[in-house]
């Protein structure tokens, strides 16, 4: 008893051990132990076969297709989701409504069926593939078709994450940089865009992440031949299809990782921008 | 620099804001904008600086027509009541803003604008904040660093949308003053937008009194104060009494007496008197045409009010009484006005 | 999930005086609703009309046939035990953390928020690590002739896992901005900690819950990844509809692969429009906008 008053301030409200109690064990079963094992297996493989696994070319190739090319769908989308937050926050036109409420889609559709949907669309003989295959640009079954599906799915955390802060935005300080002689193009690079960093960082590190881990809308889009457009989490499947466990684990864990040091960075320069401005991020 | 406004109106959808302003503004001038909410003060404010454009009117800076300029060419000084300072910018950044937006033929050199930063944060008395973000600053200090941004650029005319609004009683005070000084000191023609009257006739030189989109007066606060030129001032500013009287003859009368003339040239009809507490004597008894019954006294901050209710039962004025005075409630008494005006009534 | 409310005050002014020209305007909205319609709607056009490419009665036939049938039960047998079993995690954690202070109560948000952070793929390799064959349990298992991986309770677990936070998320800001003082009220009348909850926490929390529903069932009825890994690809028994969906498309049966898909498609615009409709009517009794 004693101990759980220095645990927990005191509360009249029933349930807290019962209810903490029960999201701990559900925790620890579902989580902890599953990304427990994880760790376990990884660590049983080493960190020197880790790193031999990691260097493996084939390996190596997946792990840089995906991370550059997820930190580059996350950057386009920075720009493209930057642009449409602010349209559908600032200008009002018809169906606009209806078009803020459909940029959750990715969102809401199944990775399986985007993913066939987008091959279908840029295959050779699809409705922008064909056009594009005629200019000599592939884009289902190479690098670029993985690129145009992480564009997909990251562009809704932008957005969603830009436009409450854009309506917040103080309006008086745009009038203000207009009275001080700067024209609307300024006032956007010098004012606004600075306000929206943290925003559009955090729509940013949001889209990677998700980037990096995506499979479903990927897997028939990409081609999938080693070395060219092998992503890293089909890797991950082939490798347990091959029953080499050790081989899966690595690839796993060598993701998980990287995108949490990643995370990591970008998040203290959130941390820092944040700061730097104060209490109020905007 | 001198502001002519001509025949300015601005409706916003359906509603309008101004409805033909007139406004002659001296270079060098300290005018200041009072009025109710809703009176257009701030609109105007706004139509000067070119944030919003007018739906009728012109606007000359000097001799020339700014209605044509945007708000960017017009080179005006505006400071926000929530100071709209660059958060992301130190308050360095945010004073040399206006400076270093300049396309680069006309942007001065970089010493140049540190010298006129410096400069103007020892006139805010800023000294060593440079380098502060506006998070960090109080809102007086955040009010001054808006001053000096919008001072960087040498404005041809200061506007002031409700400066102190947003700031506690001892602060607003305090800025009063120091902006008193600084208007002496750089004698730009500055226009500010208040909801306060002290603030208003403390620190004008002339006062422009607005309703309803409309300038109801522009004058000197003595002569805003003391010959109100319409109902609406003399309810607005100050504290007042207003009876209705019937005018006839030239002479006003109230509950069937004559209290007294009605002044020149108003018609016969309805009419309003006024008169401000202070310019009444409660006398015992019934010795002047304006009677009552004392209803209460009462402390009205420095001075003793007296609320009485006039002979027909239903106006109530308010009249001075001296400390100690021999009145209580109920007691009948006459008030001794010195000083009144009558209008006529409005006709719709 | 992130939701957007955009609340514009009208304020007396026109923002003309100092924003984009007309022709810019026009130009990024122009711009904006290509890109919309380009990445959205097109693959979403696309779906229907590669299922109905060969008439109607094909497109029905896909629809009824034994395996996706099978699919479409799997499917719905997941959601229909996934969703309820996180929602009762969901509404404990909620309880927990939004009317309690305890220490580390920042890491249990984050530990909760975990499978957002993990790849579908490496949650479903975890769980093979621990039930497969040669994972940690596979040889308990095997002695007691259970089946997880490659079997229902395997794809259980990986869609619980990756649909874990849904209904958390959106219940512990909801919670936490409700306060708790309604149920101190009822608890100062005498209630007891079972009528506080039915009567008074769950009514506050309705719509909050069933957004929070509706974004898990979506994920659940949705999972790829996680489930390529666990499940055993065996048509008619452990595919759900986004394996059938594949299982089809490798057979180059393009019509079959579209078509099931169409029904996933289908749920995904309902989702949307549920959403997109509690969000509109009740945006204050859903949570607050959240900083990440």
């Amino acid at each position: 008893m004693a101990a759980k008053l220095r645990f927990v301030r005191h509360s009249p409200l029933p349930g807290f051990r019962l209810s903490l109690g029960a999201t701990l064990l559900w925790l620890c079963v579902l989580v902890l132990i599953p990304i427990g094992a994880l760790v376990l297996r990884a660590s049983e493989v080493g960190p020197v076969g880790i790193a031999e696994i990691a260097l493996q070319p084939r390996v190596f190739a997946a792990l840089r297709l995906s991370f550059s090319l997820s930190l580059a769908a996350a950057a386009f989308n920075v720009v493209l989701g930057g642009i449409v937050a602010w349209v559908l926050t600032r200008y009002e036109f018809p169906g606009r409504k209806f078009f803020d409420a459909a940029v959750d889609l990715p969102f809401a559709l199944p990775t399986a069926v985007a993913g066939i949907a987008l091959t279908a669309i840029y295959a050779p003989n699809g409705w922008i593939g064909g056009p594009l295959a005629t200019l000599g640009v592939k884009v289902a079954f190479a690098p670029l078709g993985i690129f145009v599906a992480l564009i997909f799915i990251g562009l809704p955390f932008v957005v969603r994450t830009v436009e409450p802060v854009l309506a917040d935005l103080d309006f008086e300080m745009e009038e203000a940089s207009a009275t001080l002689s700067a024209h609307r193009f300024r006032t956007i690079l010098l004012v606004i865009v600075p306000s929206l960093i943290h925003a559009l960082l955090t729509g940013f590190v949001l889209a990677f992440a998700r980037a990096v881990g995506e499979y479903g809308s990927v897997v028939f889009i990409a081609g999938n031949i080693p070395f060219v457009s092998e992503i890293a989490p089909l890797l991950v499947v082939v490798r347990l299809e091959e029953f080499d466990v050790p081989g899966a684990t690595t690839v796993a864990v060598v993701m998980l990782a990287l995108s949490f040091f990643m995370l990591l960075a970008v998040n203290s320069l959130r941390a820092w921008i944040g700061r730097r401005l104060g209490h109020a991020f905007v | 620099m001198e502001l002519r406004i001509r025949g300015l109106h601005k409706v916003f959808g359906h509603s309008p804001a101004l409805r033909g302003i007139d406004l002659d503004i001296a270079s060098g001038e300290l005018l200041g904008l009072l009025g109710p909410s809703g009176s257009g003060k701030t609109t105007l404010l706004r139509t000067i600086a070119g944030l919003e454009s007018p739906t009728a009117g012109q606007i000359f800076f000097g001799g020339e027509d700014a209605s044509v300029r945007s708000v960017q060419d017009r080179r005006v000084g505006f400071v926000f009541q929530s100071y709209a300072l660059f958060r992301h910018m130190t308050v360095a950044d945010n004073i040399a803003y206006g400076l270093q937006v300049r396309p680069r033929r006309a942007r001065p050199p970089t010493a140049i604008i540190r010298k006129r930063v410096d400069d103007l944060l020892d006139m805010m008395q800023l000294a060593g904040f440079a380098d502060r973000y506006p998070a960090q600053l109080s809102g007086g200090q955040r009010q001054r660093v808006a001053f000096a941004r919008a001072l960087a650029v040498e404005p041809r005319v200061l506007l002031l949308d409700e400066p102190f609004g947003a700031l506690d009683a001892q602060v607003r005070k305090d800025l009063r003053r120091w902006l008193r000084e600084i208007h002496e000191r750089t004698g730009h023609t500055t226009v500010f937008v208040t909801h306060d009257q002290d603030e208003a006739l403390e620190l004008s030189d002339r006062v422009a009194v607005l309703n309803r989109g409309r300038i109801e007066q522009i004058a000197s606060p003595d002569e805003v104060y003391e010959r109100p030129a319409t109902p609406f001032v003399f309810g607005f500013i100050g504290h007042s009494n207003q009876v209705d009287v019937t005018v006839a003859q030239g002479r006003a009368r109230f509950a069937g007496v004559d209290i007294g003339a009605a002044g020149n040239g108003i018609p016969c009809g309805k009419g309003h008197a006024f008169f401000r507490p202070q310019h009444a004597t409660l006398r015992g008894g019934d010795s002047s045409a304006l009677r009552g019954a004392v209803r209460s006294i009462r402390r009205v901050t420095a001075l003793w009010h007296a609320e009485i209710v006039l002979a027909d039962g239903r106006t109530m004025v308010e009249v001075g009484v001296p400390e100690g005075a021999p009145f209580t409630e109920g007691d009948p008494v006459s008030i001794d006005v010195h000083c009144y005006r009558v209008f006529a009534a409005a006709t719709g | 999930m992130l939701s957007s409310k955009v609340i514009i005050e009208p304020m007396r002014r026109d923002r003309d005086a100092i924003c984009e020209s007309p022709p810019a305007r026009r130009a990024l909205i122009a711009f904006s609703v290509v890109i919309l319609v380009l990445f959205l709607f097109v693959p979403l056009a696309a779906v229907f009309t590669e299922a109905l490419r060969k008439g109607f009665p094909a497109y029905l036939s896909a629809i009824v046939a034994p395996d996706a049938l099978a699919a479409m039960i799997l499917t719905l047998t997941v959601a229909a035990i996934c969703v309820p079993v996180n929602v009762v995690f969901g509404i404990a954690a909620a309880w927990a953390i939004a009317r309690f202070e305890f220490r580390c109560k920042r890491l249990l948000e984050t530990l909760i928020d975990l499978p957002f952070s993990v790849p579908p793929v490496v949650a479903g390799l975890a769980f093979v690590l621990l039930f497969g064959a040669n994972g940690y349990f596979g040889v308990w298992l095997d002695r007691h002739g259970i089946e997880v991986i490659f079997a229902l309770p395997g794809i259980l677990l990986a869609t619980t896992f990756v649909t874990f936070p849904f209904v958390a998320r959106e219940l512990i800001p909801l919670m936490q901005q409700q306060g708790s003082d309604d149920e101190q009220a009822a608890l100062t009348l005498g209630a007891s900690p079972l009528r506080i909850f039915l009567t008074v926490t769950l009514p506050n929390i309705k719509w909050g819950l069933l957004y929070g529903v509706l974004l898990c069932n979506a994920r659940a009825m949705g999972e790829f990844g996680a489930v390529a890994v666990v499940s055993g690809h065996v048509r008619g028994a452990t595919n759900t509809l986004p394996l059938h969906i594949e299982a089809l498309y490798q057979d180059y049966d393009l019509v079959g692969a579209f078509a099931v898909a169409s029904l996933l498609a289908l749920l995904a615009l309902v989702t949307l429009i549920a959403k997109t409709a509690l969000e509109w009517r009740f945006a204050g009794d859903l949570a607050a906008q959240r900083r990440h």
